[in-house]
């Protein structure tokens, strides 16, 4: 708690500081967004971190929900910047078709970023404290799948430096606390807390799109190390420990002026050692997002994960937080833009994650409305 | 755990040894690169404006033919029409040929000051640690070049933006002019309130086309937020994917600093700008006329 609060004193001290530059303090991209959304779960999946059991396989929920973000723009010169991005958000559920009750979870969740940037020789520094909090109450047996609430810490550095036109190699190390703060009645939550220490180094590519456009496509290519402890697992006083090794590349094909549509596709591939034989496995990721133009006033997003999981030595049991071996999903809103600075959407998902040696599984069907507000400050 | 460390330091070495390793030379080849690209860019962009101002002299002088010949003379408007159009297309190709040119030098200038930076806080750097004598000498003479080649770029480049307006036509009333003579005068406002309106229609276009962006981007990035919020999609895999921090465009040499934001703030107070302009020019040339109305009684 103490690395917590000294992170938070990180992350505002740029904001405290930024006293003298107060002639060019504002906001930006400030939205206020609600909505209400539905959602049927159904499967057999058990996770470590869940204790409650309810023998249902189908439960119907509906949910209402609140947030706003926005950036707050302390320091903006030509070779430095300051910006402070905040987000907060509530969202409370009702629930039916446990056999047990119906449980009413409800989800706070806060943020806050600081990102200070500046050009120093020749290329860009840029640092990045975070502060985080998820916190949620009554929350539900499987198949309601709900992430369990945390707090964390980050701090992120990273340089990167042209080497030739539109070409930038990047290294960057990103520290990272995170408490799941179990409450006395579920202590199997403290399982997941974890300390991790990623150093990464890359390359990008920038390619200009149209002329007179801000149209461009972005290739980069990375390559990371990751070390995870885990004080709370791993047995005969031994902490757990992993050592990753994660390869990837993401590609963004910006043509939103020209074409009316941005692409983005990634894919990484992870393979993971650790002090317990039974965490060690190898991993892959593909994720897309797109933004496609619909007509002047429309806008249809889509974004999809797929990830796999592979296992060195045959599972016994679950691993607290990871229980799931694959996963895919597809999310889409499509958004008409009302008026200044409003915006409606209407989107659907579907979400499924199994386990290889038990064949368990959830799954989740959405669907959703929203009204989003920016207003000009 | 040594192993890990070992892996860590080789990535980051990797990518920062191009800075270290012979570091004065390699900051001097990095900038004696820049300064080539910066000319080339420079010198095309000079003959493409150059070649756009001809082609606009004469667009100008056409225009003006015609306003003054419209009603008097028939036969030479027929002739001038078709020659105002064919000269109106070469003038919008050679305005977008300008466009690019300028763009291609802004980047490369951008770069070549980053270079610069870099390679004179280096050569500071070593003067600091050098005793008087001929290398400190060497030293200052090489930084005493690159400073001025430095000022020399950004002299050249001076205000990234063209959004400029032309200065007020010093057209004024005076006592001993006749009432055509005013209305000459007015016209030649009207002339130029045209002309500053028409360039708000290339303003008002980049304006929307920014707006447009800025609107899909936020809402993207709020349809993204609201995912991340309560962590919607991500399902119990496995350990934190790594994501490569974003790409900030400057870092690769080509421009882009300026954020759409800031742009589109820039772009609207010039727009304004263009519309006082525009209403004072015509503000003006209203007075001269009713002061001709007046004369002429």
């Amino acid at each position: 708690m103490k690395r917590l609060c000294l992170t938070v004193i990180g992350v505002t001290a740029p904001v405290l500081c930024g006293g003298t530059a107060a002639a060019q303090v504002r906001f930006d991209d400030v939205s206020f967004n609600m909505g209400v959304a539905s959602q049927l779960y159904h499967g057999d999946f058990s996770a470590v971190t869940v204790p409650q059991i309810d023998s249902t396989e189908r439960a119907l929920a509906g949910a209402g929900y609140m947030g706003a973000r926005g950036t707050l723009t302390l320091l903006a010169q030509d070779r430095q910047s300051l910006r402070l991005d905040f987000d907060a958000g509530m969202r409370q559920f009702v629930t039916n078709g446990f056999q047990l009750r119906n449980y009413a979870p409800r989800e706070l969740s806060g943020s806050l970023r600081s990102t200070y940037t500046r050009r120093y020789r020749g290329g860009t520094l840029r640092v990045v404290p975070t502060v985080e909090s998820r916190y949620i109450a009554d929350r539900p047996p499987m198949p309601l799948y709900l992430p369990p609430g945390y707090n964390s810490a980050a701090v992120d550095a990273n340089y990167s430096r042209a080497i030739s036109p539109g070409l930038a190699v990047y290294g960057r190390v990103v520290g990272e606390l995170k408490d799941y703060a179990a409450p006395r009645v579920l202590p199997a939550l403290d399982l997941l807390d974890r300390r991790t220490i990623t150093p990464s180094a890359g390359v990008t590519l920038l390619f200009r799109g149209f002329s007179e456009t801000l149209d461009r496509t972005t290739v980069t290519f990375f390559a990371a190390y990751q070390y995870h402890s885990y004080p709370k697992q791993g047995g005969l006083g031994l902490p757990r420990a992993d050592d990753g090794l994660q390869a990837g590349s993401e590609f963004t094909l910006d043509r939103r002026e020209a074409h009316g549509f941005v692409l983005t596709l990634s894919g990484n591939a992870t393979r993971n050692r650790s002090s317990s034989r039974r965490v060690e496995y190898n991993a892959g990721r593909i994720r897309t997002t797109a933004a496609v133009e619909l007509g002047d006033d429309t806008q249809l997003d889509i974004a999809a994960l797929w990830a796999v999981k592979r296992y060195i030595h045959p599972q016994e049991a679950l691993v607290p937080g990871e229980e799931a071996d694959n996963a895919a999903s597809v999310n889409a809103e499509i958004t008409r833009f009302l008026g200044d600075g409003v915006r409606a959407g209407i989107g659907g998902g579907w979400i499924r994650a199994e386990t290889n040696f038990s064949g368990d599984y959830y799954e989740r069907f959405s669907v959703s409305f929203s009204l989003t507000v920016n207003p000009r400050f | 755990m040594r192993s890990p460390l070992l892996l860590a330091a080789t990535a980051l070495a990797a990518t920062v040894a191009p800075l270290r390793l012979g570091a004065q030379e390699n900051a001097l080849e990095v900038v004696e690169n820049w300064n080539q690209v910066y000319d080339a860019a420079y010198h095309n962009y000079q003959g493409k404006e150059g070649a756009f101002r001809i082609v606009d002299a004469e667009w100008v002088r056409l225009n003006d033919e015609l306003e003054q010949i419209r009603r008097t003379n028939p036969r030479r408007t027929r002739l001038l029409l078709p020659e105002i159009q064919q000269l109106s297309e070469q003038r919008t190709v050679a305005t977008s040929e300008v466009r690019a040119a300028r763009r291609q030098w802004y980047d490369s200038g951008d770069a070549l000051i980053s270079a610069l930076d870099g390679y004179l806080d280096l050569l500071n750097l070593q003067m600091q640690g050098t005793p008087l004598g001929d290398a400190f000498n060497d030293l200052l003479a090489e930084f005493n070049r690159w400073s001025q080649r430095l000022e020399e770029v950004e002299s050249q480049l001076g205000p990234r933006l063209s959004l400029e307006l032309r200065p007020m036509p010093d057209v004024r009333a005076l006592d001993t002019d006749t009432p055509v003579q005013l209305r000459n005068k007015a016209r030649l406002l009207e002339e130029e309130a045209r002309r500053v309106n028409n360039s708000l229609v290339d303003v008002e276009e980049e304006i929307d086309a920014l707006r447009r962006r800025q609107e899909r981007e936020r809402s993207s990035a709020d349809l993204q937020a609201r995912y991340d919020r309560f962590d919607d999609i991500v399902p119990p895999v496995g350990d934190p994917e790594v994501d490569p921090p974003e790409v900030v465009p400057d870092s690769t040499g080509t421009g882009l600093a300026q954020t759409p934001a800031q742009r589109l703030e820039r772009l609207e107070t010039f727009r304004d700008e263009v519309e006082a302009r525009r209403d004072q020019l015509l503000e003006q040339a209203r007075e001269f006329r009713d002061e001709a109305e007046r004369r002429g009684r």
